[in-house]
């Protein structure tokens, strides 16, 4: 292999053959090893059957093999038969759907006319469910014709999907025919809300509405989803119902709250799962250091390759997550390489991720249950619930950026088996070194947060036009227990909207749903089309990360096959791509600027306040395969990406800056070491994701009065509430962040502290100080 | 290695924990702090509201009271001796109307022409949604011979269920409303919004015919667009200087936050021209079906025609109307399928010899036409009992198909024949000799 012997020496753990127990016992031992964790296996908690389960779903139940229920499945059932709004803690495989299809399908089966809703964050996990209810229905109506119940005539319940995707000439009959109707919170915005006169039917007799992954609905997106559910209560209560909610979620620290937040009505909480675990071994591994000078830690993405390579050696069939979709494809082809030579079938490890076609994906997860593919590279595309049958063995190549992301990502080893295992990578980021530094702290530590922000004055705005749109606003309703007359106002003022009488109307010829998404990247796609041979669409990527995996001249991987990018067309939304076989990939440099617009709150050298942040792709690098040397680089020519948001920044006052002992490129080095670390730091503390926020500074060379300025923003338009309380506890993160620094073994700035510049970790010490102290 | 007990203890009870309850993770930018920073960064640009008098700018008509409210209404009378363009209004005939519903195949049935209505909306939008609001609603009815218009409008959002109301109890009075793209325009808006205004829907008992599908297989083919004001050629009627249906609604709003809005005087009249042509049209449209061509029709409105009675009980009448398009000249497309649909016809009226001379006149012609070939092969083996003849057609039909670039479909389906031809050929002397 041209590569290999570019690597150093492996782990000496890692490339013996040893039988799985034997491998394990050696990885306990390896010196790489910073934590290893024994979950001890757990007996499932069985009750029966609730008495008032009807007997067609009690047959279908026998059916599968069900003859008791988890002790959170009946009691999710007996809460929702009683009318509560039920949100549920689900561990991964802990039997989540049961919670929710039970009471929908009993209440159908008592009342025909009764309608639910079904809301997934993604498309993907929609059809995963439609599936295991189109079963249900079909075991229901089965049950029905050989059991003494008699079933009604037209008793058949009918569930469908509704998205993009749902053909134009079907959806009638899915709006008036549809008991269960799944969806996805983006169709409820643009294409149900807005068009709820022919949803009459639905609306009228709306009882239930699941919201499932509750946990991901957060930061920007559960935002915009508590104003959705706004929405939804104001349709619902004209055409006078009332649904109830089941939400089921992941292991997170305030599930009710999010729950409440989002919906605005009080919820009972279910916290013991009462289905079983198999044992479980976590194990932390940090790559060792090769270069103690500079800090340097063996690739995290070779380690977590081998690591990898070694269990599916072993036919043991693995899950590696991802932080990144290059890295996915990075990792698929390594893989692929150490595994798929001589007569091997084709499809031993393949990459899963955001980007592929919806039958590729189908495909792969099929070919996952089926075991034809042993091995799954994916980014967090597969954290969520979709049903890939079992694996018993999770690598996580870099710290997800969350414990509970982690913690799925985790679960998703060892659906079924008697023992799993679970090994996480770490990269060479501060978060990572601090999380495998201390896994003690990571396994005290309670879970996120869901943050959400309903009152972001952006988001609010934008549904407040969409329900206006739906329905007048009377001048005195309140939305969301806000009085937003102020809000109208402003909206009159611009020409959106327009009083008669005691009501706000729409008064544009616009459809406000149609420009606002709810995710925090546009629905605005780019369409990669190859054009090796006839040219075809080999996928999909959204606008935000367009430019950096894009740009002429990238390499853009796809299913472990290198694709060069010949033309970005940005107005037509395409990019022409031809097959290649490069030994580089190339990495995208942007340059971000902030600038303050308003300076809300002042602490001598610390603010918080409104900025502009324009965010560009300036050039890239090519670096090798398997090195990462730096092989080349190229300069572009990109529009700039531009918002408005919120951030927090702390301002160093010149003269102490210019004191310092240090050279002017030493200085500047310690300023972008600080905002690193900080940045990185402020994740941990806020408890959100590290793409949440963004960092930049200002060494403020062009400015008259000129003082050297970090900026941590809330990296989405109109920011989701996370600088205002970085301001508040800036202390507690500066000590952390000079700690951190302070504490790290190499010698002058490294990843893992301020960065690998010529003496980033004194210099940011300096300055960490200053601030502190000011 | 670190030791794990505490942490594996701690991990055990976590289920256990309390969970957190009544926090407030994001301390909030009041709504209205963060709404001043919005007004400060952007800064209004323009005067929203005018102070044009909104009474001066409607055209004369009366305020109308219900129960509901008010709203405003503009009348109009076209007297018994109206001209819309060409087409006397007073002409339409219930016989001819109820002839042309059958024939495209309209279930709704009329029998008093003082029962119809005609009826057009406009409105605050075109894409749909229940944001959409119809603004001005214009019905015509006869009254006698003479055509009565009314127009229901509302001076703001708040008279919009009076207004509704109004109309709900005037088109109790009917029994037909015809529109044009009403199906998937008009009546559901107006559905949505006596739904939405909690008003009884009226038309769930009226009949409606849309004239825009029947329009469509009339005059396509020689008329291309069939939008309404595109048609009123035919009637020759012109509308002079009329507001683009684009800008109906920026005009309306501009009247509502009492900008000057000089254009809505033209909504009202584009929208009586709507209502006046719809009618004036469909009386046209009957003539069509229901009186003889005229010598100098267009060709291609006379296969268009043809190609409507063809699939009718009536279809004897398209041999004529086919015949008499051909001898005008057609395009070459069109002569081939008027051609073709003619062999057909011949041979379901038992004529198959005039169908046989049809199949090889269009056998010999330069474009390729599957039905001449199959047509052929069929006179062949079914009137004259000669299989062999009639593969002999198909194989020139596969020749031909060689030469041209012919479609997968027209190739496999002659194959088809050729083999079951074949068979038949073939089979015939083996059984005679066992």
């Amino acid at each position: 292999m041209r590569s290999q012997s570019q690597l150093v020496l492996k782990d000496a753990a890692l490339a013996k053959t040893s039988s799985f127990r034997e491998y394990l016992g050696e990885l306990k031992k390896s010196d790489s090893v910073s934590g290893y964790h024994y979950i001890e296996p757990r007996e499932p908690t069985y009750v029966d059957l609730p008495s008032t389960l009807d007997a067609r779903i009690r047959s279908a139940l026998d059916a599968r093999g069900i003859a008791k229920l988890y002790s959170h499945q009946a009691e999710a059932f007996e809460l929702a038969h009683a009318g509560k709004n039920v949100v549920v803690i689900t561990p991964t495989a802990s039997g989540k759907t049961l919670c929710y299809n039970l009471p929908v399908l009993q209440r159908i089966i008592e009342n025909p006319d009764a309608r639910a809703l079904f809301l997934y964050p993604t498309k993907a996990l929609t059809y995963d469910q439609l599936d295991d209810l189109m079963a249900w229905t079909n075991a229901l109506e089965g049950a029905g014709a050989g059991s003494p119940v008699k079933p009604v005539p037209d008793a058949r319940i009918s569930v469908y999907s509704y998205d993009g995707d749902t053909p134009q000439d079907a959806r009638s009959a899915v709006r008036s025919r549809g008991h269960i109707i799944l969806s996805n919170p983006d169709m409820l915005h643009k294409g149900i809300l807005p068009h709820h006169p022919k949803w009459a039917k639905l609306f009228e007799n709306l009882q239930f509405v699941v919201l499932d992954e509750l946990h991901t609905y957060r930061g920007v997106f559960g935002s915009h989803v508590a104003n959705l559910f706004r929405r939804l209560a104001r349709i619902c209560e004209f055409y006078g119902s009332r649904p109830q909610f089941i939400c089921t979620s992941a292991t997170i620290a305030n599930p009710q709250e999010l729950a409440e937040k989002l919906t605005g009505r009080a919820f009972e909480f279910i916290r013991e799962s009462g289905a079983g675990e198999s044992e479980k071994h976590l194990f932390f591994y940090n790559p060792p250091v090769v270069n103690r000078q500079l800090g340097i830690r063996r690739s995290y993405i070779q380690e977590a390759r081998h690591i990898a390579s070694a269990f599916l050696k072993r036919k043991i069939p693995a899950i590696v997550f991802a932080n990144s979709r290059l890295m996915t494809e990075i990792l698929v082809r390594y893989l692929k390489e150490d595994l798929e030579h001589g007569p091997v079938p084709e499809e031993t490890v393949v990459g899963y991720r955001g980007g592929y076609l919806p039958n590729e994906r189908r495909h792969i997860e099929r070919g996952l249950r089926e075991g034809r593919i042993r091995g799954v590279v994916s980014t967090n595309a597969l954290e969520l619930g979709i049903d890939i049958g079992s694996l018993d063995v999770a690598v996580l190549a870099g710290y997800p950026g969350s414990i509970a992301s982690t913690w799925q990502r985790m679960g998703r080893a060892g659906r079924r088996s008697g023992t799993s295992v679970a090994v996480l990578v770490a990269s060479s980021t501060p978060l990572d070194q601090y999380i495998v530094g201390h896994p003690d702290y990571f396994l005290n530590q309670p879970p996120e947060m869901g943050l959400v922000n309903p009152e972001n004055i952006h988001i609010l705005l934008s549904h407040l036009q969409c329900a206006t749109f739906e329905l007048p606003f009377e001048e005195n309703e309140l939305f969301g227990g806000h009085n937003v007359s102020e809000i109208m106002q402003y909206l009159s003022e611009r020409g959106f909207i327009h009083k008669a009488g005691t009501k706000w109307h729409w008064t544009s010829d616009s459809y406000p749903a149609d420009s606002i998404s709810l995710r925090s990247v546009s629905s605005d796609n780019f369409v990669v089309v190859e054009t090796t041979a006839d040219p075809r669409i080999i996928g999909e990527v959204d606008y935000s990360s367009a430019f950096s995996t894009l740009h002429e001249k990238a390499i853009y991987l796809h299913q472990g096959q290198q694709y060069f990018v010949q033309r970005l067309d940005i107005p037509e939304r395409r990019a022409y791509v031809k097959q290649a076989d490069s030994d580089y990939f190339t990495d995208a440099i942007t340059y971000t600027k902030v600038k303050v617009l308003e300076t809300m709150e002042t602490a001598v050298s610390h603010h918080h306040g409104e900025v502009h942040v324009a965010h560009q792709v300036v050039g890239f690098k090519k670096l090798k395969f398997f090195t990462a040397e730096n092989v080349g680089s190229g300069d572009l020519h990109l529009p700039t990406q531009e918002m408005h948001t919120t951030a927090y920044w702390v301002t160093v006052p010149r003269d102490r800056f210019e004191a310092l002992k240090f050279s002017l490129t030493e200085r500047l080095n310690g300023l972008h070491g600080l905002a690193y670390a900080f940045a990185n730091l402020s994740c941990m503390f806020l408890m959100c994701d590290r793409r949440d926020i963004g960092s930049a500074v200002d060494a403020g060379v062009d400015g008259i009065a000129f003082q050297p300025t970090v900026f941590i923003y809330d990296n989405f338009p109109g920011g989701i509430g996370l600088s205002r309380p970085l301001y508040e506890i800036r202390q507690q993160v500066l000590a952390a962040t000079r700690q951190m620094i302070q504490s790290c073994k190499c010698e002058a700035g490294c990843p893992s502290c301020a960065g690998p510049a010529s003496n980033a970790k004194e210099a940011a010490l300096a300055i960490v100080d200053i601030v502190l102290n000011a | 290695m670190p030791d794990f007990g505490k942490a594996l203890k701690q991990l055990r009870d976590r289920d256990r924990q309390p969970y957190l309850t009544g926090f407030s993770p994001v301390s909030s930018i009041p709504l209205s702090t963060q709404l001043q920073f919005l007004k400060s960064a952007r800064p209004l640009t323009y005067v929203p509201v005018g102070s044009a008098s909104r009474r001066e700018t409607l055209p004369p008509g009366e305020v109308e009271s219900t129960p509901f409210g008010s709203h405003y209404i503009v009348r109009k009378l076209y007297a018994y001796n109206y001209y819309h363009g060409r087409v006397r209004l007073s002409r339409l005939s219930i016989p001819e109307l109820q002839k042309l519903m059958v024939l495209m195949k309209q279930r709704s049935t009329v029998t008093d022409r003082n029962r119809i209505i005609f009826l057009d909306t406009e409105t605050t939008g075109m894409q749909g949604g229940a944001g959409i609001c119809p603004f001005l609603v214009g019905v015509g009815h006869f009254d006698g011979d003479d055509f009565r218009m009314i127009q229901y409008f509302i001076r703001d959002f708040d008279e919009e269920p009076s207004m509704l109301y109004a109309l709900g109890e005037f088109l109790k009075g009917f029994d037909l409303v015809v529109t044009y793209n009403g199906g998937s325009f008009d009546i559901p808006l107006l559905e949505t919004r006596f739904t939405l205004a909690r008003l009884d829907n009226p038309f769930q008992r009226i009949g409606h015919f849309d004239l825009l599908s029947p329009a469509r297989r009339l005059w396509r083919n020689g008329h291309g667009s069939c939008r309404l004001v595109a048609l009123e050629s035919l009637l020759s009627f012109a509308r002079g200087p009329d507001v683009p249906g684009a800008m109906i609604p920026r005009v309306y709003f501009d009247f509502l936050q009492q900008r000057p809005s000089p254009e809505l005087a033209g909504v009202f009249t584009h929208n009586v021209y709507d209502v006046v042509s719809l009618a004036a049209l469909s009386i046209h449209a009957c003539d069509r079906v229901a009186a003889e061509p005229a010598a100098f029709d267009d060709p291609l409105d006379l296969y268009s025609l043809a190609r409507i009675f063809e699939n009718s009980p009536d279809w004897r009448r398209a041999v004529q109307l086919y015949e008499r398009a051909i001898e005008g000249g057609l395009p070459e497309a069109f002569r081939i399928k008027a051609l073709e649909n003619l062999s057909v016809i011949y041979r379901r009226t038992g004529d198959p010899a005039r169908s046989f001379q049809l199949c090889r006149q269009l056998m010999d012609s330069e474009i390729f036409s599957l039905a001449a070939f199959e047509g052929a092969a069929i006179y062949w083996e079914r009137t004259l009992s000669n299989a062999e003849a009639a593969l002999q057609v198909v194989e020139r039909g596969l020749e031909k198909l060689e030469n041209s670039p012919g479609n997968k479909r027209w190739r496999s389906l002659l194959q088809a024949r050729w083999d079951r031809l074949q068979q038949k050929v073939i089979g015939f002397p083996s059984s005679e000799t066992s």
